[in-house]
């Protein structure tokens, strides 16, 4: 019933929307109407599904480099108290640096291809999952270092099965904010200079006018995003959190 | 059962601690927190240390288990000094139970072994070994967050002896306890150390504690932390509950605050 309301709630929508716009009281080329983004998805749906494919790839990767480069060097400066208070606010300003003023020297040195994206979306999500992985491993109760070391585990065993585990809530944290960041900039690269991908199409179509496309293109992007969403919360759910 | 082969019949020294000093800072700041402190334990026997909050006691512990390093004096467990930890001499049993909240109770005892490279089955038939002697085999499966208190003090204590140690180390391991749970565990581990006969070495600031459960007390005084008396405590092996409200032990009880509580000592 709660299913049946929200189609035909959102079938309102879309049906005000076509009307408003034949009516003339919305400008089409400003924003599209349902009809014209059905007929750009026959026409170029396969193009942008392919595309959506190949920024899904670029994400993946980019996501997985930030991931395991960051988590790891969080945890390594994390569990040195002196070298995380040194590091950190370097880390955190940054954050604050405009990394896209980089993104014209990566072109430069990998070519407007996907690597050049893999490496930008990486870099942008390394920092924000880098330093919450410190802030939350020297949150952790100290207690269980002494417990573990009693126990005979060594550097690597403590730092990785005992303190990143104790820290995994905020390392989870990072990780979706790092992971939305990762989505932004690859998107986002694409937009600037590349060869194939949804934010190069949309790009390519905003400046052909084609208005369906580019709302098509955009819904695409937020299925992707979405989807991703969906995948973090099923990783997290896996890793128990609720033990606590 | 836990394997008593390895122990030698006579009761030999498990333990010894030459003049250890522990000095914290360095100059005008510096603090002397231990203070020339010998001590020794003899195989099977369980030695409570007591003295009032910031007397070393834990400092102490911390020095014997390798987890810190003393200023001066030496600790040897069966003839070799201890340095770092060796989890095979030492088994620690922290204030705090410290469980791994996503591992279940077993999983938390078989923990120091799989640091190692005992194989998963060893791991597990000793686990289970252990959860036995605890009292908590119906409880295997069970996450910390799922057991009492004194449940997961006493999966603590398994996972403290689960490598077959030469000496437990418990540091006010039921002072988190509400008294009646308290209690209790002080039956349990009597009946622990009665099965398992492993060397125990018991910090407490609970004279009553010390007193019921130790063959001897070492009484610590504070600034700098140093040992004050050493008190055999000849009360008969099994002990009951019962005995708490004894006479001898009050009468030991006492003579412990007298010396604890003058000022001038």
């Amino acid at each position: 019933m709660n299913i049946l309301r929200k189609i035909f709630i959102t079938l309102m929508v879309l049906a005000a929307w076509e009307l408003l716009a034949w009516g003339g009281f919305l400008n089409p080329l400003l924003i599209g109407t349902p009809s014209m983004i059905v007929r750009a998805a026959m026409k170029d749906g396969v193009t942008l599904l392919v595309a959506l494919r190949f920024t899904f790839m670029e994400i993946l990767i980019a996501g997985m480099i930030a991931w395991i480069s960051g988590v790891i060097a969080g945890v390594i400066i994390g569990a040195r108290v002196r070298t995380a208070v040194i590091v950190s606010p370097l880390l955190s300003a940054m954050i604050a640096v405009p990394l896209v003023v980089l993104y014209p020297v990566i072109v430069a040195w990998t070519g407007i291809g996907p690597i050049s994206k893999i490496i930008y979306g990486a870099a942008t999500g390394f920092f924000p999952i880098a330093l919450t992985t410190i802030s939350g491993v020297s949150a952790i109760d100290q207690r269980y270092v002494d417990m573990a070391r009693a126990m005979g585990a060594n550097r690597f065993q403590i730092r990785f099965q005992v303190i990143a585990r104790l820290a995994l809530p905020a390392i989870m944290s990072g990780l979706r904010v790092g992971s939305s960041l990762v989505v932004i900039a690859v998107v986002q690269s694409e937009m600037l200079s590349a060869t194939d991908g949804l934010g190069f199409w949309i790009s390519y179509h905003r400046a052909l006018f084609n208005v369906g496309q580019v709302y098509f293109g955009i819904g695409l992007v937020l299925v992707l995003a979405a989807g991703l969403n969906v995948l973090l919360n099923a990783c997290e759910n896996s890793l128990k959190i609720a033990h606590r | 059962m836990i394997a008593l082969e390895s122990q030698k019949p006579s009761l030999a020294t498990v333990v010894r601690g030459f003049g250890i000093e522990k000095v914290f800072g360095e100059g005008a700041n510096a603090f002397h927190a231990l203070q020339n402190i010998s001590l020794s334990l003899s195989q099977g026997q369980l030695v409570a240390v007591v003295g009032p909050s910031g007397c070393g006691k834990s400092t102490l512990m911390q020095i014997i288990a390798g987890l810190t390093l003393a200023s001066g004096g030496r600790v040897e467990i069966d003839g070799q000094a201890i340095t770092t930890p060796q989890p095979d001499r030492v088994g620690v049993v922290f204030q705090e139970p410290l469980l791994l909240s996503w591992k279940t109770a077993i999983e938390n005892i078989e923990f120091p072994l799989s640091l190692g490279a005992t194989p998963a089955a060893e791991r597990r038939q000793r686990a289970r070994e252990l959860l036995d002697l605890v009292g908590l085999e119906d409880f295997g499966e069970h996450y910390p967050h799922q057991l009492s208190g004194g449940m997961r003090q006493r999966v603590a204590i398994a996972r403290g002896l689960v490598r077959n140690p030469r000496v437990l180390l418990m540091d006010e391991p039921f002072g988190g306890l509400d008294e009646q749970t308290r209690t209790r565990m002080w039956g349990e581990l009597l009946r622990i150390h009665e099965r398992s006969r492993t060397t125990i070495l018991f910090i407490t600031h609970s004279l009553i504690e010390a007193v019921f459960l130790a063959d001897q007390v070492l009484v610590m005084a504070t600034r700098p932390g140093r040992i004050i008396e050493r008190i055999d405590v000849d009360l008969p092996r099994p002990r009951d509950l019962k005995l708490l409200g004894s006479e001898r032990l009050g009468a030991i009880r006492n003579r412990i605050w007298d010396l604890i509580s003058e000022p001038t000592v």
